[in-house]
């Protein structure tokens, strides 16, 4: 009796042995397998603020230098916007307010590149953006290229204007600056090294990214959704959501990452709400016949992309997002992780 | 140096959808050999004149002022904020405005930059700055042709990431015939600003930041040469593409004749006469491709603190014993070209049938020995260029000796020989 309660112990004890050993195994292969995230996209899609958002998530945010950087970015963004809001009131045919007049025509003598900036002139910022004429130039922005971002940080002036400013988080999510060439970070996420490679979207850096294909674990490709009624930046002609498109399916397919499986980031889906009510999606897409809400136009971009990238070696899995959104970029990448891990352990075996 | 024709060819692969959408074709890190043809017609590298005082950038500065203290200008990147903290060596490095004053401070930039695959940018501005420096209309426009085509072009070599109407407006100015001085420099603005806001700052927590900033005292004090001379980066880059050139000139030469009048089994030309003919070339090529595989490696890591003098000790024993006999033969190469070529009907039909561009033997076979004076010239160069703590001198100053010995052992008499 005794020597066979033994036995069935001593059996218990080598499976739970081996059971403990493969888990072992199991999460060594997890952290010594490098996994490399590669984000893709069209220009101004959204790639680096997924990047800022993994500084967040996954290292400890911002430098101090990083927020001064962003410090002065920001500020002479504002200036540049409210350059291009009085712009865009002399168009539109608009009255400024008597006593701005003087201010403005000192905005309007600015270079086209502003980089850098006075104490004053942010004063004289925050006074113009309060004048009824810039305020309905912005409602008519989509008639002038602004900034998808600028509605944010105009709303933000006074924060922005006083004088211990420092950024937040979230302006920092929000400031756009674009990238040109690629960014490699190396980050660790629950014990496993990621490298993301981030790269630039607009045509001539689309050039370098081949070189960046090799060892990819997962393609995660961003589009910003609202897009679709915008040109692009490098030849102001061509829609940029037909574009985003377009590059997905030769991206997607190129030999290196048509087998690798496939996140679409479907970005910026605030500012597509907004858009969608005053913006008829038809117009952009005439291939569309639903009706112009959300759920349905959504639905139909969804199908376009997944369409172009389907095939039967990769999963693709779809995620609607706003980038500067930190909880629901923490939502996506913890669907990342599990993604990865089950594809470590699928090719090894254990699944 | 007398250099003989450039073979044409296709500079640029392409494959129908990618082009559109900016993507290129090639399906991995181009190999040495595409990157030849790639770069083939290019004397991409400008040697950057970066004038000491030259301001790059308009300051911006509101007209109205009117508080006490606090209107200096803010300028983008690293603030002073941050020094009084932690205090920097390098306290006046800060802007990028500085970094470009200075050729030097712009090779640690530009090395960094390589490494990010942006130096587009960095490319693009000494470029620009070299077209204005320019007076001659002539001169201008073909520079400025010649920076239309490699960075502003849809899939030029070098395109910058600027916006359609910048670029057009440059392109249309240009095509109207009104080159002017400032032409460039919307775009220019549009490029310090990008690489300000986004490149820049992680520079400064480069390796290479560090190393310059260890530089920056002697940069200062004028111990290295500061001004208008030749960088030595732009020496190296200028000489590499040299020997790629050779390099694809020679494998062109071999694969097109020395190929097809070898075989047949000696139909056309007795191997005696073969030997006679193209001596060592097979040889010579495949060091070509050694060497010119080390410098790529050091194109590559390039820095400021990078030799090159190392590479042509590395290499004494296949300088001297490939290039002295194959000058020494080559009396005899031309003799045997002459009789057995040249009045050879059948050998002639035969290259006739058999390479349909026009391709120059007599200067095609004379291209190895040009190799040692362009060696030389190189060398001679770089020493020009490096300051006397540079520790590349040293090796410089040796390779030098070494090629002078060399070149003392190659015959007198062979009468088509170079002229540096």
């Amino acid at each position: 009796m005794g020597n066979k309660n033994l036995k069935k112990k001593r059996k218990e004890e080598i499976a739970r042995n081996e059971l403990v050993e493969q888990e072992l195994k199991k999460s060594d292969l997890v952290q010594k397998q490098q996994v490399k995230l590669l984000i893709l996209g069209a220009g101004d899609s959204g790639k680096s603020t997924l990047l800022k958002q993994m500084q967040i998530l996954y290292k400890d945010g911002f430098s101090k230098e990083d927020k001064q950087l962003y410090r002065n970015v920001i500020r002479t963004n504002i200036i540049t916007y409210i350059k291009i809001l009085l712009k865009g009131v002399q168009m539109l045919d608009l009255k400024l307010h008597k006593s701005n007049e003087k201010i403005a025509e000192d905005f309007l003598n600015l270079p086209d590149i502003i980089d850098s900036f006075t104490p004053n002139s942010i004063l004289a910022s925050k006074q113009l953006w309060n004048d009824p004429a810039m305020k309905m130039s912005f409602e008519k922005r989509a008639q002038f290229q602004l900034a998808d971002s600028a509605g944010y940080f105009l709303d933000n002036i006074d924060r922005i204007a006083s004088e211990n400013y420092k950024p937040s988080d979230q302006d920092i999510l929000n400031c756009r600056i674009s990238t040109t060439g690629v960014k490699v970070v190396e980050f660790l996420v629950n014990n496993q090294p990621w490298k993301v490679v981030d790269v630039g979207g607009q045509r001539s850096e689309r050039k370098k990214w081949i070189h960046h294909f090799d060892d990819t674990t997962l393609l995660i490709y961003v589009v910003a959704v609202n897009e679709y009624d915008q040109k692009l930046f490098e030849d102001n002609t061509t829609n940029r959501l037909h574009e985003s498109l377009k590059l997905f399916e030769t991206t997607a397919n190129n030999q290196f990452l048509s087998n690798k499986n496939c996140v679409i980031l479907f970005n910026k889906t605030d500012l597509f709400k907004d858009k969608i009510q005053k913006v008829n999606f038809n117009k952009c897409f005439e291939d569309f016949k639903g009706s112009n809400n959300y759920e349905e136009v959504i639905k139909f971009i969804k199908t376009l992309f997944v369409k172009a990238g389907k095939n039967t070696k990769r999963s693709i899995f779809v995620h609607y997002s706003c980038a500067t959104n930190t909880n629901e970029i923490r939502f996506v990448f913890d669907a990342v992780q599990s993604t990865i891990l089950e594809n470590i352990l699928k090719e090894q075996g254990f699944m | 140096m007398s250099k003989p024709q450039p073979i044409q060819t296709n500079s640029t692969y392409s494959m129908g959808n990618y082009q559109s959408l900016g993507l290129s074709s090639s399906p991995k890190r181009p190999e040495l050999s595409q990157e030849f043809k790639k770069n083939l017609n290019e004397k991409t590298k400008s040697k950057s004149k970066a004038k000491t005082n030259s301001k790059t950038k308009p300051k911006t500065r509101s007209k109205k002022r009117g508080k006490k203290n606090s209107q200096t200008d803010e300028d983008l990147g690293p603030s002073k904020e941050i020094d009084v903290e932690n205090p920097d060596p390098v306290d006046e490095m800060k802007t990028i405005d500085d970094v470009l004053k200075h050729h030097i401070s712009i090779a640690y930039f530009e090395a960094y930059l390589i490494q990010s695959q942006s130096q587009e940018n960095i490319l693009f501005y000494q470029a620009v700055k070299k077209f204005q420096s320019i007076r001659d209309p002539e001169q201008m426009r073909e520079e400025a042709d010649k920076i239309i085509s490699i960075y502003m072009a849809e899939n030029g070599k070098y395109e910058i990431n600027i916006d359609s109407p910048t670029k057009r407006k440059a392109i249309n100015t240009f095509q109207d015939g009104k080159v002017t001085k400032n032409i460039f420099d919307e775009s220019l603005d549009h490029v310090i600003h990008l690489m300000k806001t986004d490149k820049f700052i992680s520079f400064t927590k480069s390796p290479e930041y560090k190393e310059l900033s260890k530089d920056w005292y002697r940069i200062k004090n004028s111990m290295m040469p500061i001004g208008p001379e030749t960088p030595r980066n732009g020496i190296f880059q200028e000489f590499y593409s040299h020997e790629k050139e050779y390099s694809l000139n020679l494998s062109t030469f071999i694969d097109r004749i020395c190929k097809p009048l070898s075989q047949d089994n000696g139909a056309i030309m007795s191997q005696e006469d073969f030997k006679k003919l193209f001596f060592n070339i097979q040889e010579i090529f495949n060091f070509s491709i050694d060497f010119l595989t080390d410098l790529d490696e050091k194109k590559r890591n390039w820095n400021y603190k990078e030799c090159v003098g190392d590479l042509f000790l590395k290499f004494k024993h296949n300088l001297k014993t490939l290039y002295v006999p194959y000058f020494n033969n080559f009396k005899i190469a031309l003799q045997t070209f002459n009789e057995k070529i040249i009045h050879n009907k059948s050998a002639l039909n035969f290259l006739r049938k058999h390479i349909t561009k026009d391709i120059d033997i007599e200067s095609m076979l004379n291209l190895p020995n040009l190799q040692l004076d362009a060696y030389k010239e190189f060398i001679d160069k770089m020493i020009h260029a490096s300051s006397e703590f540079h520790p590349d001198i040293q090796y410089l100053e040796e390779a030098k000796k070494f090629i002078t010995r060399t070149q003392s052992r190659c015959l007198k008499t062979t009468s088509t020989s170079s002229q540096a």
